[in-house]
Order: structure tokens, then C-alpha cells, then sequence
């Protein structure tokens, strides 16, 4: 560990340092503006912890926190653009993708009403890692859903984008897993968070890195349907139905 | 705990769905093979009782293992072939209406709902034809038909089509 953490640190720092040169050169800067700001966020924040981080731990521990939620926050605005630029020319499909956010949303908002209303003492002041929870959670959602409708629908992506959208799924994904854990097992697990979030943003970064390193023209759209879209629909439908009778009626 | 199990969930399934967009970009999801329907007169014919009747009559234990064995390889082909070609009927909407602007979120659900009943339904089969063997399973439509029966009570409620219509 003593040589990993160092390690990974000053991996991370070299690639996000990689990262900004190449978006500047490749001019990607300006196609994907929020989340070069949030890699120049991430970069410059890095820095003054590790300057907090030889001053007082306390003072280290608490920055750090802010920092990741400022982070998360960040990461909402990376989801909007990511979302954005994969459905920009399927405009049927974002509307679908925004029912099926708003759907999901919705059904969390819920869950947590419900959960509010059986816990007699409410927690007024949840605990920092409780927030970042809660924010990461709701990332993995939105991603899960802009990711649902991609692959459902088949929408092609640049490869841009699809690094975007893969390399910060795995981080998000890993980020849940590791804070629920965190959360749950206390300091049992804390040896390996401090290990596995780190990491996984390394290999996020990478996924980056080799993603974003050039411009990448992005995929035509398919040709519009020439049929009316209820036509066509409606064709499925019948066609999935025989399929299925068919099935039940063999097994007579 | 089941904040801790709604948390994990949600983290499982994100990296469910990278595994699979990173299949469906490598091509590992597209179906390739004859289009169309298997036909099910085909079914009909490995599931026919009298072809178990002469075995059976023949009194070999091992030729009849062996019977029954290859019985339920082809009718587990057949439905994976009728599963497959779902798919592609599937994968084919999708294609060509994702340029629409005009989506409609239930009709989408209701082509969902009908592809997931159809799957039910042949996975359902496929389970059957595994624990019983193939010649047991006309004996048990009436089950797969009750499950799908209680389906259909949910999806009407829902608004979806019928699942089950009075000819089958």
C-alpha cells in the first residue's frame, strides 16, 4: 500500500494532465465543456489537498469531503452532457430515455418517502458520506437509464462519447459499490476503499485517455423510417404475438 | 439492510449494462442465420407421442435414454431458433424507429411487454422440456397457460394487449 497509493496518485495526476493537453489540441474542449471543466476541477482541487494534506489532517479530511461532493455535483452536469450529445439527433429515443429517468426518479423519491415516513426520528443532518451516497446513487441511475435506452435502441456512438459514457459508468459503479460497503462494514473495508476508488478512477482515466485522444467523427443517424411509425409498431406487435402462440401451441 | 441491497443493486446493475453495451459493440448481440419463424410443424414432430410409444415398445433402456436425450436437444434448438428470431424482430423495431420523433412511451411498453411474455413462455417450455423431458410437456401447458393467464390479468390493468386470446 505504501507504494500503490503513491503510485496511483501520481498516475492519475499524469493522465489528467494528458487528458487536458490532448483536449486542448484536439479541440474537445469545446464539444464537451463540462467535463473538461470538471477534469480541470478534479486537477486543481488535487493539488491544494495534497498541500492540505501536509498542513493538518483534519483540516484534510474535511476539504477532501467537500471536494467530492462538489465532485458529484459535477458529475450530474457530465451525465446532462453525455445525455445530451448521444441523443442529439434521435429525438424519439431522448424523449423515451427522459420518460424512463424521470420513471426512475420518481420511484426513488418515493422509496425514500416511504422510508422517512417509517423512521420515527428523522435524520435531519446526515453524515458527508451519506450525501455522496446519495448523489453517486443517483448518478448510477441516470447512467443506468441513458445506458438502458442506448442499448435497447441501439443508438450508435462516437467513440467520444462512448468512452465518456463507459469509463464514468465503471467509476460510478465502483464508487456505490465501495462507499455502500464503506458505509456498512466501516473500518473492515476501509483498507480497500482506499484502494479500489482510487484505482478504478485510474482505469476510468485511462478509458479516457484513450477515448478522447483524438477527435472521432461521430456516426451518421440511420435513415428516418419511411412508414408510419403506429404501421410499424403495430407489425411488431402482431409479429411477437405469433411468435409466442406459436410456442404454446406446440406444446399441445 | 435493503438501503444497503438497493445501493449494491444499483452498482450491479450498472455494470450489467457496461457488460453488455461493450458486447453489443463488439457485435457479440447481432444475430446472424436464416430469418424467419422456425417452423412448428418441425416442434410438432419431435414432440410426437407416437415415436415414444415404438421406442418404448422396443423395451431398450439405453436406446430409449438416448431417444429422449436427442428429443430434447432438437425441441430445445427449436425454441432457441423461435427466441432468437424475437430478438431479431426485437432489434429490427428498434432500428427502424429510433429516428421517429414521435415515440410513444406505451407502445413501446406494450411491444416490451409482449416480447418479455414471449420469452416467458419459451424459457418457461425450455425449463420444461430440461426437468420433464420433451413428451411430459403437453401435460403441463395447462401451467404455462395459467402463468401467462395471471399475466394477462396484470397487463390489463396496465393497458397492455392480451396475452392469452380464446384460440390458444
Amino acid at each position: 500500500m505504501r507504494i500503490f497509493t503513491p503510485a496511483v496518485w501520481w498516475a492519475t495526476h499524469v493522465l489528467l494532465g494528458a487528458l487536458l493537453y490532448r483536449g486542448l489540441r484536439a479541440r474537445l474542449f469545446r464539444e464537451y465543456p463540462v467535463f473538461y471543466g470538471y477534469a480541470v476541477y478534479v486537477l486543481c482541487s488535487s493539488l491544494v489537498l495534497f498541500r492540505l494534506s501536509l498542513a493538518s489532517r483534519q483540516i484534510y479530511t474535511f476539504a477532501y469531503w467537500i471536494a467530492e461532493f462538489i465532485s458529484a455535483l459535477c458529475g450530474i452536469g457530465i451525465i446532462w452532457e453525455i445525455y445530451d450529445v448521444t441523443f442529439a439527433a434521435y429525438a424519439g429515443v431522448r424523449r423515451a430515455a427522459r420518460g424512463l429517468i424521470t420513471a426512475l426518479v420518481l420511484a426513488v423519491t418515493v422509496a425514500a418517502v416511504v422510508d422517512m415516513e417509517r423512521h420515527p426520528i428523522p435524520v435531519l443532518f446526515p453524515t458527508t458520506v451519506e450525501v455522496e451516497q446519495n448523489l453517486r446513487f443517483i448518478e448510477a441511475i441516470l447512467l443506468a437509464a441513458i445506458l438502458s435506452t442506448v442499448i435497447y435502441y441501439r443508438v450508435p456512438l462516437g467513440r467520444n462519447v462512448r468512452s465518456l459514457l463507459y469509463g464514468y459508468a465503471l467509476y460510478i459503479g465502483t464508487v456505490v459499490i465501495t462507499l455502500t460497503l464503506q458505509s456498512f462494514w466501516g473500518a473492515a473495508f476501509l483498507i480497500w476503499w482506499t484502494a479500489l476508488q482510487p484505482f478504478a478512477y485510474l482505469v476510468t482515466l485511462v478509458i479516457w485517455c484513450a477515448g478522447l485522444w483524438q477527435r472521432a467523427a461521430k456516426p451518421a443517424p440511420s435513415p428516418a423510417l419511411q412508414r408510419d411509425y403506429e404501421w410499424m409498431s403495430q407489425q411488431t406487435a402482431i409479429a411477437l404475438a405469433h411468435l409466442r402462440k406459436r410456442v404454446i401451441d406446440t406444446m399441445r | 439492510m435493503t438501503e444497503v441491497l438497493v445501493f449494491l443493486g444499483a452498482g450491479a446493475a450498472l455494470f450489467l449494462l457496461l457488460f453488455l453495451g461493450l458486447r453489443r459493440a463488439d457485435g457479440e448481440l447481432e444475430l446472424e442465420g436464416p430469418t424467419g419463424p422456425p417452423d412448428p410443424s418441425v416442434m410438432r414432430r419431435i414432440l410426437a407421442q407416437q415415436d415414444m410409444a415404438y421406442i418404448a415398445s422396443l423395451r431398450l433402456p439405453r436406446i430409449q435414454r438416448f431417444f429422449v436425450r436427442e428429443r430434447s436437444r432438437l425441441a430445445l434448438a427449436w425454441l432457441r431458433a423461435s427466441r432468437d428470431e424475437g430478438r431479431r424482430l426485437l432489434q429490427r423495431h428498434a432500428e427502424a424507429v429510433r429516428r421517429q420523433r414521435d415515440i410513444r412511451p406505451m407502445t413501446e411498453i406494450r411491444i416490451a411487454w409482449l416480447f418479455a411474455s414471449f420469452l416467458l413462455a419459451s424459457l418457461t417450455a425450455a425449463g420444461l422440456v430440461r426437468l420433464c423431458g420433451p413428451f411430459r410437456v403437453p401435460a403441463l401447458r395447462r401451467s404455462v397457460e395459467h402463468l401467462l393467464g395471471s399475466l394477462d390479468s396484470l397487463g390489463r390493468m396496465a393497458g397492455a394487449p392480451a396475452l392469452l386470446d380464446s384460440r390458444s
